[in-house]
């Protein structure tokens, strides 16, 4: 049965990895619809069908996770329950003790003192697992309840307790009762609720779905804000006219030798886009750099290809990105960045040897052209401005700057550059505006990412996902190279490779049910990301640079796939040689 | 060496070249371009077929680029002579068809 369930899980990844394919559905949407579909499936499963059997493999001993299910869950609300009762047990006890005791003062002390045990969480709890927590979002069932015993208001019962006359007998006696009392139903009122199974499965389907749409939105939450401050920094990039200028600027001083300028290019386009992204800005850096590789003689398809491997290479250190691999993979910077800085050692390798490729004589295009005098640049920008881009990379890689800091302190550097220009302001909080949009779609994204990461980490998710993974999940450096060497082209079209999208939850799945370390995961997925980056159809990036340069995405994927699934392969090898025993 | 319409096209055809013909010029930086041979995609762009140029501009376009994927060069007087010399033997006839049938194919 629980292999069914798992096959069950599998169908519905399946089902929205063709849907994507396919393009009848937005990763946007598919990604929290898939967490939720994982996650009501197996918590339907856990709650009647019955617990599966724990995990015995190799894997699982390597890993060993604890998977409390539904008859655990069932459980912990009996022990909560027993230990709440038994405090005021203790205090029925004492209370009875009251009227035979001739020393009510006496009584007042271990009144006293079980006031203060109550509001403690003690050994009873220790065993009980805390379902459904995130920390500190979404605080788990254990931590509440034990949050409940803390928050009794005990002090004003102590300070009754204090305040009673103990000379007259008989009103001691009366009081004591009175407080006693008042404290068995203050500590009766944290307890949780009898409930029916019925009422304990709709808690237990609440709890989880709490966590899957707090917990969840919430995981990536450090990336996303680092994004919105990325997409600030971006745009102001593109809106002060710096990228546009770098690039005439290279273009003017690279001469005419189509290697120099290609390879002049391909340099600042990957400096440039280690710290911004998007369509907008393609467009604008585009639109001038293509039309410069083709007027030296460059073939549509080889200046495509420079310009999408820039990219891609700069995208390799956007510090957004590193952001996103820190929280997402647990890794530190000491681990990412050395596996980050050798994606860009074979994303260069791979643009220049692209580049002498494609600038032998033998692959020039030959024109019937006339002479005309080339377009100035839109206007004069000092040096200290056009440095601006390598800035928040420089302050991340180099200084140890955090990413958001890092583009706050970049994004005051080019204000202090240019705030003596007209309306300096203006640009700078349009600027904000526009980039907080632009980057809404990745944001959304990432709200979906987290989503589906909670619900695969979600212990029935993992109860029923885990055997099957792991029986097809590689094992050994061996397995790994052969399975994602070959593999890499499934990032393409939106496979299950995809770094934006089923790779996170593929990844997410092999980081909890495999033994593979997190950056042996994080280096398979950046090296089927080189696939993606550079020659997906379904980029937004490559469908515009093959239609602003009169060719197809289909040509542009047939001449660039066998190149860059070699290089893939490459960082596969390196990546298997140096984390996977 | 004369050529009508069926052959030029025909010779196209047989060395599996494409030609693309766009109805405007294709403006580079330091350059105008109406015609351009890439030897990966073995394509032949014609620019600007519907802007000022004659019928005998546009196939000496043509001519051109059919020289250099003819000869694997990329020698531009090479190229020019070529045309000159096959557009100088043929009829104003022959080259009105093939400028007519060039701009119907613009896209």
């Amino acid at each position: 049965m629980t292999a069914l369930v798992g096959l069950a899980l599998l169908l519905v990844f399946a089902i929205f990895a063709t849907l994507m394919f396919l393009e009848r559905i937005s990763t946007l949407l598919a990604l929290p619809l898939m967490a939720t579909l994982f996650l009501a499936i197996a918590l339907a499963a856990d709650c009647w069908i019955g617990t599966p059997p724990p995990p015995t493999s190799q894997a699982a001993e390597n890993k060993p996770l604890e998977l409390p299910s539904f008859d655990d869950y069932l459980r912990a609300r009996e022990t909560t329950r027993a230990a709440i009762a038994a405090r005021v047990e203790r205090l029925e006890t004492l209370t009875s003790t009251i009227e035979r005791n001739s020393d009510p003062s006496a009584i007042s002390g271990s009144l006293s003192a079980a006031l203060l045990t109550a509001r403690n969480a003690g050994n009873e709890f220790e065993s009980v697992p805390n379902f459904f927590a995130r920390p500190p979002h979404v605080s788990g069932y254990r931590a509440s309840v034990e949050e409940r015993l803390k928050q009794l208001d005990i002090v004003p019962l102590i300070e009754s307790l204090s305040a009673i006359d103990f000379q007259n007998e008989t009103f001691a006696k009366a009081e004591l009762e009175k407080i006693a009392q008042r404290a068995r139903m203050a500590i009766t009122s944290a307890q949780p609720p009898a409930a029916s199974r019925l009422a304990a499965i709709r808690d237990y389907f609440a709890g989880y779905f709490e966590l899957l749409l707090r917990g969840g939105s919430l995981t990536l939450y450090a990336t996303i804000i680092a994004t919105i401050f990325g997409g600030m920094f971006a745009v102001y990039v593109k809106n002060l006219g710096i990228a546009e200028r770098v690039i005439y600027w290279t273009a003017e001083f690279a001469g005419e030798r189509p290697f120099v300028i290609a390879s002049a290019v391909f340099v600042v386009t990957t400096t440039i886009f280690t710290s911004v992204g998007g369509l907008g800005t393609v467009i604008m850096i585009g639109s001038i750099v293509l039309p410069v590789l083709r007027s030296v003689g460059l073939s549509p398809v080889v200046g495509a290809g420079v310009l999408l491997i820039g990219i891609a290479a700069g995208g390799t250190l956007n510090p957004v990105s590193r952001r996103l691999w820190l929280d997402f993979y647990g890794l530190s910077p000491e681990q990412l960045d050395p596996l980050l800085w050798t994606m860009l050692l074979i994303y260069a390798l791979l643009g220049f040897g692209w580049i002498a490729w494609g600038a032998r004589g033998g692959l020039l295009s030959s024109f019937d052209s006339e002479a005309t005098a080339k377009s100035p640049p839109r206007e004069s920008i000092g040096v200290a401005l056009l440095l601006a881009p390598v800035i928040p990379v420089a302050l991340v890689y180099f200084a140890r700057m955090e990413e958001i800091s890092a583009f706050v302190v970049s994004i005051a550097y080019m204000f202090l550059c240019a705030c003596r220009r007209p309306g300096a302001v203006r640009v700078l909080t349009r600027s904000m505006i526009e980039g907080a949009q632009t980057v809404m779609p990745p944001v959304l994204l990432m709200i979906g990412i987290g989503m589906l990461v909670t619900s695969l980490a979600t212990p029935p998710v993992q109860s029923y996902l885990r055997p099957l993974v792991e029986s097809a999940a590689p094992q050994g450096r061996w397995g790994y190279i052969l399975l994602f060497g070959l593999a890499a082209p499934l990032a393409l079209y939106r496979g299950p490779l995809n770094v934006w999208g089923m790779g996170l939850a593929v990844s997410a799945t092999l980081l909890a049910t495999t033994p593979l370390p997190p950056a042996a995961v994080l280096g398979a997925l950046l090296a089927a990301g080189m696939i993606q980056g550079i020659s997906d159809p379904t980029n937004t990036a490559n469908v515009w640079v093959a239609g602003y340069s009169g060719i197809t995405t289909a040509q542009l994927l047939r001449f660039t796939i066998v190149p860059v699934w070699i290089a893939a392969i490459v960082a596969v090898i390196v990546f298997g040689v140096w984390y996977v025993p | 060496m004369a050529f009508d319409v069926q052959s030029i096209f025909q010779q196209i055809e047989n060395a599996r070249i494409s030609l693309r013909v766009r109805a405007a010029p294709l403006v580079l930086p330091g350059r105008r371009l109406f015609g351009a041979w890439d030897p990966l995609l073995r394509q032949i762009d014609i620019f600007g077929c519907n802007r000022d140029r004659s019928d005998r501009d546009l196939v000496r376009t043509l001519l051109h680029e059919l020289s250099h994927a003819r000869t694997g060069r990329r020698d531009e007087s090479e190229a020019r002579r070529a045309a000159e010399d096959q557009l100088d033997q043929s009829t104003p006839h022959d080259i009105g068809a093939i400028a007519s049938r060039l701009r119907e194919m613009s896209e």
